[in-house]
């Protein structure tokens, strides 16, 4: 089973996203401080992530940057999300692999998971 | 002679009148009076004596004398010789002095000596002038008066 | 009527200072050789009663000792020294004309009574003069002379003309003068009209203009400023509040639209599977109408950018069509003839104008009707045409439509929506370099554009 790490500082986008997920037999964590990041990433060890742009005082872009230069996380797939639309250009400048925009359809969300899973 | 009417000698007396205004006596004429003596003729005196009523020459009264003879003719400012004079030029002119001023009316007369001659031109009063004759009596005559006269050199 | 107020204030200036050029120099003018003839004709007086009383003086004599003749002879030599006097008469003390002379060709002297009472007298083209002539303090006499004033004409004109030509010559150079001069504040004066202009057409409120003067005009170009620069923060403002609005708009919304959704799917009991359908269209309908809120912003601000690529229009189309096809009843039925054509464009916009379209073809389509796609191809453009069968749009509406906010007068129709569907869909196409519009049919309408083809794009340029 896959395994996804959700980052997301709504608590009800994150409790959402997570049932999404579970209903479509993944195996998430969802936290919605982004300071947890880090240890997530070295104990769950994530096959993909889905990682908001806005996490009050940090940017999820930034993070993906960060993921891409530490050895261990730079190749998990990142897949960003947000409200504002204008976040999908920044993809390949934090080097993420995808976007969705914020609100989604349950679908979409699912198969663009499926497809950036390596 | 036939006398001169009395409208001729009114008209030769105005010019005498006149010509006294364009004559400079000098320091010739230092009476209190200025005499005219007549020789010859009542009707022109008579005619001076008309304007001498009324004015004055050089501011001084104006004294009229009738003469017979020429040797009268002492101490006057003009001398009138007349046509009914009886005596001729060459008579009269060596008697008179310097500061008298010789009138007269015959044709020819100016040539002969006086400073002044009456003639007729065209029916019209005019005068003759003799420069020489007015310069030897120590006279000066003014230009607008000789300017109307006709000059005898 | 030309009327003052409607010149341009260029031409105002210019006309006001040639005026007040005009008339000073007229005035000046005017008094100048007004002044001048008077003492011209002064000083003839003057010397024509000078002239007469020397005369007077001279005949003196003449008088006194009755000898016109003389005095003729004297009259003569006057006019021979001053031909310009050209009778002369002296009268004696009885008012009998003494001595006359007369300029040969003239009739002679006729005197005229005003004359008797005063010492001169201009009378058309003659100055008649006269003079006592008095000896003692008694008059015996008077000189009258008529002089004849040619050369005062001549003069009057010769000056009258040079103050022409002068006039002229000024006026000109006043003319030059204010044309130069006028720009001191005309110029700044028209390049803020030009700026303001400018500025309402194309809505830009751009750089302020640049001005350090302290006179009214620089005081109307800082308010100018000051003016553009507040617009251009509530702009600012707006757009940041807008941004915000629907970026806090979406966040609920996404929270909301997945539980609906889950519900949907896990959902089966007929009642309740309709109730959260319903919610469900609502809350897509509430997401669109955020979406395109937050787009007319991005237009209006200029902050819109398209991503150009190349995509193939059929399979756009395609796409779109089968989306559509499955939440609404009318049948789509595809008349074009598309095969592979490329259309170099954004993507995702131009599946936005389709979605539009097509959305408001179905919506307008009642009950089982159906909506036709048809295409055209010309060697520049791809057309494609949307029809629908429903209650079309007037032809005053046409022009309206896709305004911002614009939603249909036709009460009997309801639909709701903010109106802003078309105003996006026509900025789009336009900065796609196409054109969008809508034809009456009958019955029905249809709506149509137009994208550049892939191979005549690259000819023109697109603001990113």
């Amino acid at each position: 089973m896959n395994k996804i790490l959700v980052v997301d500082d709504d608590i009800d986008i994150l409790s959402l996203v997570k049932i999404m997920l579970t209903m479509n037999h993944f195996d998430v964590e969802a936290i919605s401080r982004w300071e947890e990041i880090d240890t997530r990433l070295h104990d769950f060890k994530p096959d993909l992530v889905l990682l908001d742009v806005s996490l009050g005082d940090a940017d999820g872009r930034d993070i993906c940057k960060q993921m891409r230069t530490a050895k261990e996380t730079s190749a998990i797939p990142v897949i960003l999300f947000s409200a504002n639309a204008e976040m999908g250009k920044y993809i390949d400048d934090c080097r993420a692999q995808a976007f969705i925009p914020k609100p989604f359809e349950l679908s979409y969300l699912i198969n663009t998971i499926k497809t950036y899973l390596n | 002679m036939a006398q001169v009417s009395e409208q001729e000698a009114n008209l030769k007396a105005a010019f005498i009148y006149n010509f006294t205004k364009y004559i400079d006596w000098g320091n010739y004429n230092d009476r209190n009076e200025f005499v005219i003596d007549v020789l010859g003729d009542t009707t022109i005196a008579n005619s001076l004596e008309q304007i001498a009523k009324e004015e004055t020459i050089n501011n001084k009264p104006i004294v009229v004398h009738v003469l017979e003879n020429p040797s009268q003719a002492v101490d006057c400012d003009i001398l009138f010789i007349s046509k009914n004079c009886h005596f001729t030029l060459d008579k009269i002119l060596p008697l008179v002095g310097k500061g008298v001023l010789t009138v007269s009316e015959q044709p020819g007369y100016a040539r002969q000596g006086t400073a002044f001659n009456f003639i007729i031109v065209n029916n019209k009063l005019k005068f003759e002038a003799n420069l020489k004759a007015i310069s030897s009596a120590g006279l000066k005559a003014g230009s607008q008066l000789l300017k109307l006269a006709r000059i005898i050199e | 009527m030309f009327n003052l107020r409607d010149i341009s204030i260029k031409n105002k200036l210019i006309l006001m200072q040639v005026f007040t050029s005009l008339l000073v120099l007229s005035i000046v003018f005017g008094v100048f050789i007004f002044t001048d003839i008077n003492s011209y004709k002064q000083r003839k007086v003057e010397s024509m009663i000078s002239l007469a009383q020397v005369i007077g003086t001279n005949s003196i004599s003449t008088l006194q000792f009755d000898d016109p003749d003389a005095a003729m002879e004297m009259l003569q030599d006057l006019h021979n020294v001053s031909p310009e006097i050209i009778r002369a008469t002296i009268f004696n003390n009885k008012g009998e004309i003494f001595a006359q002379y007369s300029k040969p060709g003239l009739d002679s002297f006729r005197i005229k009574d005003v004359l008797k009472q005063r010492k001169f007298l201009f009378s058309g083209d003659e100055l008649f003069v006269s003079s006592a002539i008095t000896n003692n303090n008694e008059v015996i006499g008077k000189v009258y002379l008529d002089v004849e004033l040619s050369e005062l004409q001549q003069t009057k004109a010769y000056k009258l003309e040079l103050a022409a030509v002068l006039l002229i010559i000024a006026l000109l150079f006043s003319f030059l003068v204010a044309l130069g001069v006028q720009t001191y504040i005309s110029r700044r004066l028209l390049k803020l009209v030009s700026t303001m202009k400018n500025v309402s057409e194309t809505g830009d409120y751009a750089e302020p203009l640049g001005d350090d003067g302290k006179d009214e005009i620089a005081i109307l170009i800082q308010v100018f400023n000051k003016l553009m620069q507040q617009i251009k923060e509530n702009q600012q403002k707006k757009d940041e509040f807008i941004g915000i609005a629907s970026h806090e708009l979406k966040t609920p919304l996404t929270t909301i639209k997945g539980y609906i959704e889950m519900l949907n799917m896990m959902e089966q009991e007929p009642t309740k599977k309709q109730f959260v359908e319903k919610a469900m269209l609502n809350v897509n309908k509430l997401e669109r109408l955020i979406r395109d809120l937050l787009d007319v912003s991005k237009i209006q601000s200029g902050q819109l950018r398209l991503e150009m690529k190349e995509f193939n229009m059929n399979e756009l189309l395609t796409e779109t069509v089968n989306a559509v096809q499955m939440v609404s009843a009318p049948r789509i039925i595809r008349e074009d003839k598309l095969k592979n054509e490329i259309i170099y464009g954004d993507r995702q916009r131009i599946e936005q104008v389709l979605l539009n379209l097509l959305s408001n073809a179905v919506k307008y389509s009642p009950g089982e009707n159906k909506v036709i796609i048809d295409s055209e191809k010309t060697d520049k453009d791809l057309l494609i045409k949307i029809r629908d069968f429903g209650i079309g749009v007037t032809k005053d509406e046409q022009m309206h439509i896709f305004e911002r906010f614009y939603r249909s007068k036709d009460t009997s129709v309801h639909f709701s929506g903010f109106g802003l569907g078309l105003y996006i869909c026509r900025d789009i196409i336009t900065r796609h370099c196409g054109k969008i519009w809508v034809e009456k049919a009958d019955p029905g309408s249809i709506f149509i554009f137009s994208l550049p083809l892939k191979h005549s794009f690259k000819t023109q340029q697109t603001e990113a």
